[in-house]
């Protein structure tokens, strides 16, 4: 079985910067942040041992100064504005977790970093566009007119979806909506 | 080609075993492979077993729901899995990202207190997540919670290897087939998983029972790049990490990339033709399925894709 090797390449020009190296001030260390990751869902980030498997197996930290590990150190001390910008630079692939042997999530603590962030600094654009189509279509992909007229080619029908099945399904999308205040959150009209 | 089916709702209640569940990305991006799904279950005579859902919604998305608001993606995910629920039906999705989320949202509602949460939210829509009755052979009533399957865990447990080989029409003798798994596949929760997160083995048998040949390339398990909002996000990221498994793939001199999930396929197609150095088709599995069991071409809907499998086509696409 043949086996190649392609070149790695790095995506950033900028010098992986290391935690040590950047001076902490007392005054970043929030020792409330490790409340509110654990409110989250996201465990306890103390339990993590700075071993870096997480980090060796991780594709986005192969390809950025955006290590898991440094993330995971950085919670556990508390800098809340360092971490902030990261949690979307995940591709929750869990590989991550299978490797810890402290038992620790990293998946799931970005998870949770992710929901600090929603609630504090307000979602990114995808995350409101696609709400929106989802409590709209009740679907995250909206479907061009190519599609429809390549459903129809193949022998389908041309909208994949009945119309007396979607809008109830669309009305009850709005009402869950409602119910848990994702609108209100997200920042999306839902209508009356 | 036999006509397309839908089952009228009501028969399927005591008629198919099975729900299926398309998801946002197949019927909205790569209808082909809706189509295929319905071909190879017409061929492999077992539609009688199946049904589609179409009061289902978006499952809904991991990256968006679950990333924003658990309480909101576990509601919604359990609306749908209700749906299964009123027809004693197990779930099945042909994306590695509905897959995960109902897979993670069945464990959750095993918990009696977030599912009490979530069948209050419930109540607004008239519906209440209870998992399916059943009575144990001791005679003791339980509830079973829905069963989430992929399609690849149906075809290869549930159908079967024999019975795949024994409907190919068009043995794909001499085809390269990398497979790619995506992470979701593999690793989906904490607790389940339906094959050897570090040794899957499912899809390559499946490929190989259509007569490919499924070559092994290095990083064969490792993320499409996409997943998780990186594609949405940090677009130059997931273009990376694409890169360095189309490179590999390459390498090794795979005629196609196959793929049981139709977002790790729009990422390794799509971000080819952006880069435009590798030009290998990408399938969904159901489309190579459908394929060797003598589809028209036509019907795999390969317009949608990005990078053109002509070659394939006109080397295996004839109907016998
Ligand atoms: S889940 Fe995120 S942090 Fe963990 S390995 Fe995957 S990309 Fe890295
Ligand atoms: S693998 Fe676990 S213990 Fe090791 S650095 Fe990562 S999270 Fe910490």
């Amino acid at each position: 079985m043949a086996m190649g090797r392609a070149r790695k390449e790095f995506i950033t020009s900028e010098r992986e910067r290391l935690l040590e190296e950047v001076p902490i001030v007392d005054e970043e260390c929030n020792r409330d942040f490790i409340k509110a990751i654990i409110e989250m869902g996201g465990g306890d980030v103390q339990v993590c041992l700075q071993c870096g498997n997480c980090t060796g197996v991780c594709p986005v930290s192969l390809k950025t100064e955006n290590k898991i590990r440094n993330i995971i150190k950085m919670c556990q001390m508390g800098l809340k504005e360092k971490v902030l910008s990261t949690p979307w630079v995940c591709a929750t692939c869990h590989r991550c977790y299978e490797h810890c042997p402290a038992g620790m999530n990293p998946a799931e603590l970005i998870v949770a970093l992710r929901h600090i962030v929603v609630r504090e600094l307000g979602p990114p654009p995808f995350v409101v566009s696609i709400s929106n189509n989802v409590a709209n279509l009740g679907q995250a992909v909206e479907i061009s007119d190519e599609i429809l007229n390549l459903r129809k080619k193949i022998g389908l029908n041309e909208k994949p979806f009945d119309e007396r099945y979607r809008s109830k399904a669309i009305m009850d999308l709005k009402t869950i909506m409602k119910a848990t205040g994702y609108d209100k959150l997200i920042g999306i009209d839902l209508g009356d | 080609m036999a006509s397309i089916w839908v089952i009228d709702t009501k028969d399927a209640r005591t008629v198919a075993k099975y729900g299926l569940f398309y998801g946002c990305l197949i019927p909205n991006r790569y209808p082909g492979i809706e189509r295929s799904i319905k071909i190879i279950l017409e061929k492999l005579g077992c539609s009688q077993l199946f049904s589609e859902m179409p009061q289902a919604t978006c499952c809904p998305v991991p990256g968006i729901f679950y990333s924003s608001d658990k309480e909101t993606w576990l509601a919604i995910a359990a609306r749908n899995l209700c749906i299964a629920q009123d027809r004693k039906q197990e779930l099945v999705t042909f994306c590695n990202g509905c897959f995960s989320s109902f897979l993670m949202a069945t464990e959750q509602l095993s918990d009696p207190k977030k599912l009490g949460v979530i069948n209050r939210i419930l109540k607004n829509v008239l519906m209440k997540y209870t998992g399916i009755p059943r009575v144990t052979p001791e005679g003791r009533r339980v509830l079973d919670p829905i069963k989430v399957r992929h399609f690849i865990d149906v075809l290869y447990n549930d159908i079967g290897l024999e019975s795949i080989r024994s409907a190919v029409v068009n043995p794909l003798k001499g085809l390269k087939v990398a497979v790619h798994y995506g992470c979701h596949y593999l690793r989906p929760t904490e607790r389940e998983c339906i094959e050897d997160p570090v040794n899957p083995i499912m899809v390559d048998e499946i490929v190989e029972s259509l007569g490919a040949e499924s070559v092994n390339y290095e990083n064969k398990l490792d993320c499409c790049g996409a997943g998780g909002g990186v594609r949405s996000y940090v677009v130059d990221l997931a273009t990376a990490i694409s890169k360095d498994k189309l490179m590999n793939i390459s390498e090794v001199g795979a005629d196609l990339i196959v793929t049981p999930c139709p977002y790790c396929l729009l990422q390794l197609d799509t971000v080819q033709g952006r880069l435009e150095l590798t030009h290998i088709p990408v399938f969904h599995v159901a489309q190579l399925i459908a394929l060797a069991m003598g589809a028209e071409p036509q019907y795999l809907g390969l317009e949608a894709h990005e990078v053109q499998a002509d070659k394939i086509i006109s080397k295996y696409g004839g109907t016998k």
